[in-house]
C-alpha cells in the first residue's frame, strides 16, 4: 500500500447505531490509482463505512468518532451544504441496483448532464456534449441515440454504465462503488470489472469497492480489508491475503469457496453459527463463538490489529495458531 | 419413490409468451423463451442447468413443475405426463417433484410456525396427522440440522441460511424423485454457503433424491453436479458430464462464461486468458437467425447467420450445438 501519500484515509471511524459500535474503530487508506476492497458478510458494516464517506448516513446512525480525509479535508466534519459541493466532484459513489438509481421519467442524458451542470454551471448544451463524451468513455456505442433513451429502454449492464458516467464526469478522485456487480450477469459483470480496471488506469480515480465476492476481489483489487461485525479482522495486499490469510476468518472464508481442484461433492469447510448481530456483541473479539481457535482471553479482550509486516495486520490472538485452521480446513 | 430409471425425461419442449392481441388489440411479439430442449435426469443425478438472466432456465424449471403449459413437447417426471396432465393428475406428479427457490424469506409465510410450514404438505396429502405428523416434522427438521423444538418458531426468528434449511425441510417432506433448486445458495451468505451445499449433498447420499440445480456459479456447479447444461436463448448450446465439461469447454458462449467468473484466486483469475463477450443478450422476442449465439460470437462466420447448428455428440461425449467448436 501506498501509506506515504494517500488519496483517502479513514482514520479510526466509529459509528454508532442504538448504542452498539456497528463499525468500530476502522481504519484504512487508498491511494490514487488503487483498489481498495473492503469485503465482508451482510451486517459486518461495509456499507455504513461507504455511507459515511459520502455523508449519507442514515438518521439512526451516528458517527462518534474518527475523521475521512480527503487530501487536507475532514468529509466527516463537513455540513450538508459543503457536502453538496464535495460530492460528484470529489467523491462519488455508484450502487447495486442501477435500475434503482436512476430516474425512470427522466432521459439518461439529461441525468448525465445533471451532475456536470450542477457544479460547473455550464450551458446544456455544453454538459450534453460532456455527456456524450463520458458514454464513449464507458463504452456505449451510439451514444447520441442513447442519450434520449430512458432507463427502461436500457439493460442492466447499460444502466450500470451510464450511472459510472454521472459519478465520474466531474472527474472525482475518488469512487465508492457499492456492490457494482452483484445485480448483473456474469458476461457483464465481467465487462463492468474491466471497464472499472481501465477508468483507474486512465484517470487515477481510487476506488473502495464494498463487495462480497472473493472472485471480484482477486480480480481487481489492490489492497483488502476483511470486515467481520463491525471491525476490521484483517488488512492486507490482496496476494498476501490470499496466499497467507492471518486471521481465521479469512481462512475460513476462502476455505469454504468451492475450488477447482477440490474432490466432487467433498464437504466444504464451513463456519458454523451465523454473524452475531450487534445486541450481540460482546467485549472480546467478535468472532470468538465462530472461532475454532478461540480461547478465554478471546472472549475477554479485544484483539488489536498486529502488524505482520508488508502492510499486512490481523486482529488475532493467535496468529501463530493459524496452521490449525489449515488442518481443520482441509 | 417409483422405480422409473430417469425421475426427468424432456423431449422437445418449447414455451412461448404472447403474440396474441393486447387489451388494445395489437398483437405483440412472440416471446419465445423455450426452444426445444431435450433432458434426462437419472435417479440420484445433479444436473446444473447455467445460463444468464432471459436464457429460460426459469421458464424451463416452471414447465417442468407444471407451473406454466408448454406450446409442444413432453415432460415426464418418473413416467408420469405432466403436459396436458388434469389438476388430480398435477397434484399426484407434484409429490414427486418439488422446488426451492433463491430467497427463503420470500418462500416462507411470515404468520406460520415452520412447523406448520414443513407440515402442510403431509396435511394436504393426508400423509399424517397428530402425533405421526409431530414426529415427521421434527425428523425433517433434524434432516436438515434443526432442531425439533425449533417447530415453535416463527420465520423472523431465523438466520438466512436456517430458513433455506426450513425451505429444503418442507420441499423434501413428501420424499420427491426430483428437487429443482433455482440459485439456491445465491442470496446467503458466502460462509452460509458451505453448509447448505454440504446439506444437498449429504440428503442426496441418504434419500437419492434427483437435483435439477439452476445456477450463474460455475464454481458451484463444479462443486456439485454430476453433469452441466449450458442454456443460451432458449435452446440447449453444450451439455457434457462434470469432468469433460470444465476440462475440456467446447462452445464459444461456455469458455465465454467460463472466463467472466471471478476465479477467488488473484494469481489464477489475473493470469487467466480472457474471452469477454461484447454486446449484450439478444431479446428472446427477436432471436438472431442460424445460429442465435452469433450476434456475440467471435467465431462467427457466414454460416452461422444462416443455419442453425444441432446439438451434436463429440468424441469425449459432450453434446455441442457450433458450427466451429
Amino acid at each position: 500500500m501506498d501509506a506515504a501519500n494517500p488519496l483517502l484515509s479513514v482514520d479510526r471511524l466509529t459509528i454508532d447505531i442504538g448504542g452498539a459500535n456497528v463499525v468500530d474503530d476502522i481504519s484504512f487508506t487508498v491511494a490514487p490509482g488503487k483498489v481498495m476492497a473492503l469485503v465482508g458478510e451482510s451486517g459486518c458494516g461495509k456499507s455504513l463505512t461507504s455511507y459515511a464517506m459520502l455523508g449519507l448516513l442514515p438518521p439512526a446512525a451516528i458517527r462518534t468518532a474518527g475523521r475521512i480525509m480527503l487530501e487536507n479535508t475532514d468529509l466527516a466534519a463537513l455540513s450538508e451544504r459543503q457536502f453538496r459541493k464535495a460530492r460528484g466532484k470529489d467523491i462519488s459513489i455508484i450502487f447495486q441496483e442501477p435500475s434503482a438509481s436512476l430516474d425512470p421519467l427522466t432521459t439518461v442524458g439529461s441525468q448525465i448532464a445533471e451532475a456536470y451542470r450542477v457544479h460547473h454551471g455550464v450551458s446544456k448544451a455544453e454538459a450534453y456534449e460532456k455527456a456524450r463524451q463520458m458514454l464513449v468513455d464507458v463504452g456505449i456505442p451510439d451514444p447520441t441515440r442513447r442519450l434520449d433513451q430512458y432507463p427502461f429502454e436500457l439493460s442492466g449492464g447499460m444502466c450500470q454504465r451510464i450511472m459510472i458516467s454521472i459519478a465520474l464526469i466531474c472527474g472525482p478522485r475518488v469512487l465508492v462503488a457499492d456492490e457494482p456487480t452483484t445485480a448483473l450477469d456474469v458476461t457483464i459483470q465481467a465487462q463492468i470489472l474491466d471497464l472499472m480496471k481501465k477508468l483507474v488506469a486512465d484517470r487515477g480515480t481510487a476506488i473502495v469497492l464494498i463487495t462480497h465476492d472473493m472472485g471480484v476481489v482477486a480480480d481487481i483489487a489492490d489492497d483488502v480489508a476483511v470486515m467481520y461485525a463491525g471491525r476490521i479482522a484483517e488488512i492486507a495486499p490482496v496476494h498476501d491475503l490470499f496466499r497467507q490469510p492471518k486471521h481465521p476468518y479469512t481462512a475460513l472464508l476462502l476455505a469454504s469457496v468451492p475450488k477447482l481442484d477440490d474432490a466432487p461433492k467433498a464437504d466444504l469447510a464451513t463456519i458454523e453459527g451465523t454473524v452475531p448481530t450487534p445486541n450481540e456483541f460482546g467485549v472480546g473479539c467478535r468472532f470468538t463463538e465462530r472461532c475454532p481457535l478461540a480461547t478465554d482471553k478471546c472472549r475477554t479482550e479485544q484483539p488489536p490489529l498486529f502488524d505482520c509486516g508488508g502492510g499486512h495486520r490481523s486482529a488475532c490472538w493467535h496468529i501463530d495458531r493459524l496452521a490449525e485452521i489449515h488442518e481443520v480446513a482441509a | 419413490m417409483s422405480d422409473h430409471k430417469n425421475v426427468l425425461e424432456i423431449r422437445d419442449v418449447a414455451v412461448h409468451f404472447g403474440g396474441r392481441g393486447g387489451l388494445l388489440g395489437k398483437s405483440g411479439p412472440v416471446v419465445k423463451a423455450v426452444n426445444g430442449v431435450d433432458l434426462d435426469i437419472a435417479r440420484g443425478e445433479t444436473v446444473a442447468l447455467v445460463g444468464e438472466s432471459g436464457c429460460g432456465k426459469s421458464t424451463l424449471s416452471n414447465t417442468i413443475v407444471g407451473l406454466q403449459a408448454p406450446i409442444s413437447g413432453s415432460v415426464r417426471i418418473s413416467g408420469d405426463e405432466v403436459v396436458g396432465a388434469n389438476r388430480r393428475q398435477l397434484n399426484d406428479i407434484r409429490r414427486k417433484v418439488q422446488m426451492i427457490f433463491q430467497d427463503p424469506a420470500l418462500s416462507l409465510d411470515p404468520r406460520s410456525t415452520v412447523g406448520a410450514t414443513i407440515g402442510e404438505p403431509l396435511i394436504v396429502r393426508g400423509v399424517a396427522r397428530g402425533r405421526a405428523l409431530k414426529e415427521r416434522v421434527a425428523t425433517l427438521l433434524q434432516q436438515v440440522g434443526l432442531r425439533p423444538e425449533h417447530a415453535d418458531r416463527y420465520p423472523h426468528q431465523f438466520s438466512g441460511g436456517q430458513r433455506q434449511r426450513v425451505v429444503i425441510a418442507r420441499a423434501l417432506a413428501l420424499e420427491p424423485d426430483l428437487l429443482i433448486c433455482d440459485e439456491p445458495v445465491s442470496a446467503l451468505d458466502v460462509s452460509v454457503r458451505a453448509q447448505i451445499l454440504n446439506l444437498l449433498v449429504a440428503l442426496q447420499k441418504r434419500t437419492g433424491v434427483s437435483y435439477l440445480f439452476v445456477s450463474h456459479d460455475l464454481g458451484v456447479v463444479r462443486h456439485i453436479c454430476d453433469r452441466v447444461v449450458v442454456m443460451y436463448l432458449g435452446r440447449f448450446v453444450e451439455m457434457a458430464d462434470r469432468d469433460t465439461f470444465f476440462a475440456n469447454p467446447k462452445h464459444p458462449y461456455t469458455k465465454a462464461l467460463m472466463s467472466a467468473v471471478p476465479e477467488a484466486d488473484p494469481e489464477v483469475q489475473r493470469a487467466k486468458q480472457r474471452f469477454i463477450l461484447s454486446g449484450e443478450l439478444p431479446s428472446p422476442s427477436n432471436i438472431p437467425s442460424g445460429c442465435a449465439f452469433h450476434t456475440r460470437c467471435p467465431l462467427a462466420t457466414e454460416i452461422c447467420l444462416k443455419e442453425r447448428p444441432e446439438l451434436t455428440p463429440r468424441a469425449d461425449g459432450a453434446r455441442v450445438a457450433c458450427h466451429h467448436a
